[in-house]
């Protein structure tokens, strides 16, 4: 098979010989074959860029993807320029919340904001380094709150690592991403705003997909342990199993190990999400 | 994999010239649709799927690098559609309820006209207990499976793809193809 790693062999040579026999019979497996009317009818939409539309309700047949932009201006009359406009405008207006600095650990004297040193002493300082896709840094023993008024509200509590995501749009966008790393726990309450949206959080060589709730993720070492306070949170663990963790449960992984552990939700994090919830509901 | 076609080739298919997004089409719509119908299982959902792949590949032509094989990023899209409908809440349901696809092997064996003809001429007993086998996989497994053995993707290439890392894509193979091997055990 082309594209082969080195990796890849040598794993496959630590496969058992009933592994090798499936993933010999795996490999012969004939190719699927189309139905020829349905392979004929997406060959012609592909080519006359000529695809049915759910939303505008159009059948098969009606062109709604214009093959180029002077056809399109042709058939609708909307001046570019008015047209750019009124994207922008859209674009403005379904725009998520800021993210607002709320907490800052007493000791705290500083936050890593890109690789930068961010002083805490001047919080309209950090406010201003704190910007959507920006890798935020909390220094061993320190805690951060931020929050995205009545969508999001983050607590970085130790050593912990994120990319800031961008807070759901009104309208559209409304799931968002981003990566946490290091070695703390991070506490997450959605508010109000938040229904309907979707957050997914990498960390530890797992997926967690949230949909309104208030959880903890806490990194020790290659472990990764989840609280959940309220709501629920679908993870997909690093050997790719699915788990649905409910309030007042817990899973905890390792990343190098297929054991999953599963129980009743840490005591001292049932307290710590429990302020958190608090908090969220004050700040709306 | 096909070989990729030339720089002025794709150049044309860029340029959305018709003759050559049909050749386009020809060259990889077999790629696509196997890989999805080896994703999703069902011929039905397959089929809605490659009509998303080809929908947004058309829609996002003008971006194709004429100097780079187009098949790595119809690959991504093919596998990102496939990824989203898992997650969908209709797909839930849809895999929740009773039906004839959820009888593995029952609807290739009826005659309802939309049996492939993969099925009607081949449906080796032993083809078809492995692809059930397959069908019978999670998810996640059923996705490392199809893109390292049918796709002929790296370890590395399906973790970059997956947000995984190479260690955990290879455990997740080795379980998978565990549960393979149990599946099958004495049936092959």
């Amino acid at each position: 098979m082309s594209g082969r790693h080195d990796d890849d062999i040598q794993g496959d040579e630590q496969l058992t010989a009933e592994q090798l026999r499936v993933q010999a019979a795996v490999r012969s497996l004939r190719v699927p074959e189309a139905d020829p009317d349905f392979r004929s009818r997406l060959r012609e939409q592909f080519v006359r860029g000529d695809f049915p539309s759910e939303e505008s309700g159009l059948a098969a047949g009606d062109r709604v993807v214009p093959l180029d932009r002077a056809r399109r201006l042709r058939r609708y009359g909307i001046p570019l320029s008015l047209a750019a406009a009124l994207v922008l405008m859209f674009g403005l207006l379904d725009q998520g919340p800021d993210w607002d600095v709320v907490g800052v650990g007493e000791e705290m004297q500083h936050v890593l904001v890109d690789g930068e040193l961010v002083p805490c002493d001047e919080l309209g300082l950090l406010q201003a380094a704190l910007h959507p896709g920006c890798t935020v840094r909390v220094p061993e023993g320190g805690r951060l709150e931020i929050v995205a008024s009545g969508t999001l509200l983050l607590e970085l509590d130790g050593s912990v690592e994120m990319d800031l995501p961008s807070t759901p749009g009104r309208w559209v966008g409304r799931d968002v991403e981003s990566r946490v790393s290091g070695q703390g726990t991070l506490r997450v309450a959605t508010g109000p705003r938040f229904d309907g949206a979707r957050y997914r959080l990498h960390s530890g060589g797992a997926t967690f997909d949230v949909a309104g709730t208030t959880f903890a993720i806490e990194q020790r070492g290659t472990e990764t342990c989840l609280c959940v306070l309220d709501g629920e949170v679908e993870v997909t663990t690093p050997d790719g199993e699915r788990h649905e963790v409910g309030a007042g449960r817990r899973v905890t992984f390792d990343e190098n190990e297929a054991s999953v552990d599963t129980g009743a939700m840490l005591p001292t994090e049932f307290e710590a999400l429990s302020r958190l919830r608090e908090r969220a509901d004050r700040l709306g | 994999m096909v070989s990729p076609p030339g720089r002025d080739e794709l150049e044309r298919v860029r340029r959305r010239d018709d003759a050559a997004l049909g050749r386009f089409f020809d060259r990889y719509f077999p790629h696509v649709y196997g890989l999805v119908r080896r994703l999703l299982k069902d011929e039905t959902r397959a089929e809605d799927a490659t009509q998303e792949v080809f929908l947004k590949v058309h829609r996002a032509i003008e971006r194709l690098d004429p100097d780079r094989d187009p098949a790595p990023w119809l690959t991504t899209i093919a596998y990102n559609v496939c990824r989203d409908r898992w997650r969908s809440a209709a797909e839930k349901m849809d895999r929740q309820s009773s039906s004839i696809d959820d009888q593995p092997g029952l609807s290739n064996r009826l005659d309802d006209g939309r049996t492939t003809p993969e099925d009607d001429a081949l449906a080796g007993e032993r083809e078809r207990l492995v692809r059930e086998a397959i069908d019978e996989l999670p998810d996640p497994q059923r996705e490392v499976v199809v893109l390292h053995d049918y796709e002929g993707l790296t370890h590395d290439e399906i973790a970059r793809m997956m947000d995984s890392s190479h260690a955990a894509i290879r455990k997740r193979y080795s379980r998978a193809l565990s549960a393979l091997a149990e599946h099958l055990r004495g049936k092959l």
